[in-house]
């Protein structure tokens, strides 16, 4: 087998029980190189996201990734608070020991600005909270552009949404910032609700291949990467009443690290900022081509890649791998 | 002392003379540029040149941003022609920019700089970005006096003023920032022209400053004629200095003002919440009269013609 080089990533978060997730999957994942933590107000408040984001780092044992805070609100909205979803610490109530480091910086679009053009080659990017960030970033800073390979964005849905009938949270949280970063030109990987919901564990799978609830209630707190995506699956469990549940952003991260489990299609995808009911809706345009052609409309080349199909066993295997018990150097 | 103060423009004839004004009565920290009346690269190329002919090339220019932070850039060379400063022969610029985009040079002064005042007389995308990019950055702004909107009638539209139209959601970012602000509007800087008259005394001061100037408020003077049928172009921007400087060129009074955001006919428009019969409501608290939400910005309501004018060709007479 051919040496595979490693994928330099930046990884835009408002950690959030998914994000913990993600994080672990992508500092633990050897495919990827993770560059840098950018954080945004989201899920929680952003000094929690970015306390929540350096927690993480600890846990898994990557606490030398630079992590930068950014935006502490949205561009023109005001913030909501998904504390409902994900505890009022964002983590489900995990009780981690304080960080022992603080945030590299709070401009974390002028770290990104800088990392980016100082970049040999392109990198990607993956967002996977409310876009504020890096729509500052791509509107501040245009010429870093050049330099995304992809940003990978987990947000938006063409089908059923969460915080509205038609709205993914992280789109309605800041539906202008996202407007400019679907118009930016950039190759965009939009992995929405339609295939996040859709990588799931089962209470009997999480205890067996990350932790009981009897094995963490022997612990003081979640103190490996398996623990702690037991404790947050545990915690999903218990919130939403059901037997299993997704691995959420981290799927994003998984798409990222090998795409061949997905199914995607270019698609032009508008952000509705006004309308009375759907405002924060990702409108993808899925009509048949001939349809749109007959009715004489312009032709739309769109540089975003909708995942509509995913093939969730094989996100799933790559989660246990990476971060479940039995994987390299973990406890 | 003079208040220190960052003026962010997109020049555009009119920010010329707010340069100009504000150069000799503010302790003026830098100059940031944005998009507008024309595109970036000649509105920081236009700031150079100012400077240049003005003998101010001590004062720092910084590029600011290139776009509006959502709606696609709109410009103006309708009013300001195709250079954003059409009319008399522009010396080349003697001053490079600084290596440092404007919202990171906002943000900077405003952390070694006690009391900074912002003049923002483009549209708000640069304090926008400051404000969003920077969250403490509001507590450090002692008060912006800005040229935008208008309380009665638009230009850009009906119902809507360039500087805000140019970019709705930073002039909303702006007015919920909690920053003390002064909003010189359309309403009031529509009555000071440049009529056939201020020109003959802005030329008989009889420096080369003066010249240019008086030649630069010809074509742009001829340009409103054409487009609005005034009578002498309008000083929008210089007023926005005035403001901090003099007491008595403007009058104003408290109210709401938010930016409608998703009107089909008001789109860019500045709300003025007036709904109070008479100035001295405000402090009395009359009875049954409708406040809706607590003041955000002083608005300017009157203006002195003369006053403004004296100001200004005073400031002339003190260039090379």
């Amino acid at each position: 087998m051919a040496q595979e080089m490693t994928i330099p990533v930046y990884l835009d978060v408002d950690t959030g029980v998914d994000d913990a997730m993600a994080i672990l999957l992508a500092v633990r994942h050897p495919a990827l190189e993770v560059r840098g933590i950018t954080t945004v107000v989201g899920n929680v408040d952003l000094g929690q996201v970015t306390r929540n984001t350096l927690q993480v780092l600890e846990v898994a044992g990557a606490g030398d990734v630079p992590v930068v805070s950014g935006a502490s609100r949205p561009l023109v909205a005001q913030a909501r608070s998904a504390a409902a979803v994900h505890a009022a610490d964002g983590l489900g109530n995990a009780s981690l020991p304080p960080p022992s480091r603080e945030a590299a910086g709070d401009d974390a679009v002028a770290f990104l600005r800088s990392e980016l053009l100082a970049a040999p080659k392109p990198v990607t990017l993956i967002a996977l909270a409310p876009l504020t960030n890096i729509a500052l970033l791509f509107q501040t800073a245009p010429k870093v552009k050049e330099k995304v390979r992809e940003l990978a964005i987990m947000g938006g849905a063409f089908g059923v949404g969460n915080a509205t009938p038609v709205a993914e949270f992280n789109i309605l949280h800041d539906p202008e910032a996202a407007d400019i970063v679907f118009r930016s030109g950039v190759p965009i990987l939009m992995y929405g609700l339609d295939v996040f919901r859709r990588v799931c564990f089962t209470e009997e799978e999480v205890d067996r291949w990350f932790a009981s609830p009897s094995y963490l209630a022997s612990r003081p707190y979640p103190d490996t990467p398996p623990a702690l995506v037991g404790h947050l699956f545990h915690f999903l469990f218990s919130n939403f009443r059901r037997s299993f549940t997704s691995i959420g952003d981290a799927g994003c991260v998984g798409a990222v690290i090998d795409r061949s489990g997905l199914t995607t299609e270019l698609l032009p995808v508008y952000i509705e900022t006004g309308g009375r009911y759907c405002r924060g809706q990702t409108v993808v345009d899925r009509r048949p081509r001939d349809l749109v052609n007959r009715r004489g409309e312009e032709a739309v080349e769109s540089c975003t890649a909708v995942a509509l199909d995913i093939d969730g066993d094989f996100y799933r295997e790559m989660f246990r791998q990476a971060v479940g018990n039995g994987s390299t150097g973990t406890g | 002392m003079s208040i220190a103060a960052i003026i962010d423009c997109d020049p555009g004839h009119d920010d010329a003379m707010a340069i100009l004004l504000g150069a000799r009565t503010l302790d003026v920290k830098g100059i940031t540029t944005v998009h507008g009346n024309v595109p970036l690269s000649l509105t920081t190329l236009n700031a150079r040149k100012v400077v240049a002919f003005a003998g101010l090339n001590g004062v720092p220019i910084a590029a600011g941003m290139d776009r509006p932070l959502v709606r696609e850039a709109i410009h103006a060379p309708e009013v300001h022609g195709q250079s954003g400063l059409d009319g008399p022969e522009l010396p080349e610029p003697a001053v490079a920019i600084v290596d440092e985009h404007a919202v990171e040079f906002i943000k900077r002064t405003a952390a070694e700089v006690d009391d900074l005042h912002l003049v923002p007389v483009g549209p708000l995308t640069n304090v926008a970005a400051a404000l969003r990019r920077y969250p403490q950055l509001a507590e450090r702004i002692a008060q912006i006096s800005l040229m935008g909107g208008s309380l009665t009638f638009g230009n850009s539209t009906p119902a809507a003023e360039f500087n805000i139209w140019a970019d709705p959601d930073a002039a909303h970012v702006v007015f919920t920032s909690g920053i003390p602000i002064k909003m010189i509007g359309l309403n009031v800087t529509r009555q000071v022209g440049a009529t056939p008259e201020r020109r003959a005394q802005v030329r008989r001061i009889g420096n080369e400053t003066a010249r240019i100037v008086a030649e630069l408020l010809d074509f742009y003077s001829e340009r409103l004629k054409k487009l609005f049928g005034l009578k002498g172009g309008s000083m929008h921007d210089p007023l926005a200095v005035a403001a901090l400087i003099d007491s008595d060129v403007l009058r104003f009074e408290p109210m709401h003002v938010s930016i409608e955001l998703r009107g089909e006919h008001t789109y860019g428009m500045t709300l003025c919440d007036y709904r109070h019969h008479e100035p001295s409501d405000i402090e009395a608290g009359g009875n049954g009269i409708l406040r809706g939400e607590p003041a955000n910005a002083e608005v300017a309501i009157g203006v002195n013609d003369d006053r403004f004018w004296e100001l200004f060709l005073d400031v002339l007479t003190t260039y090379p």
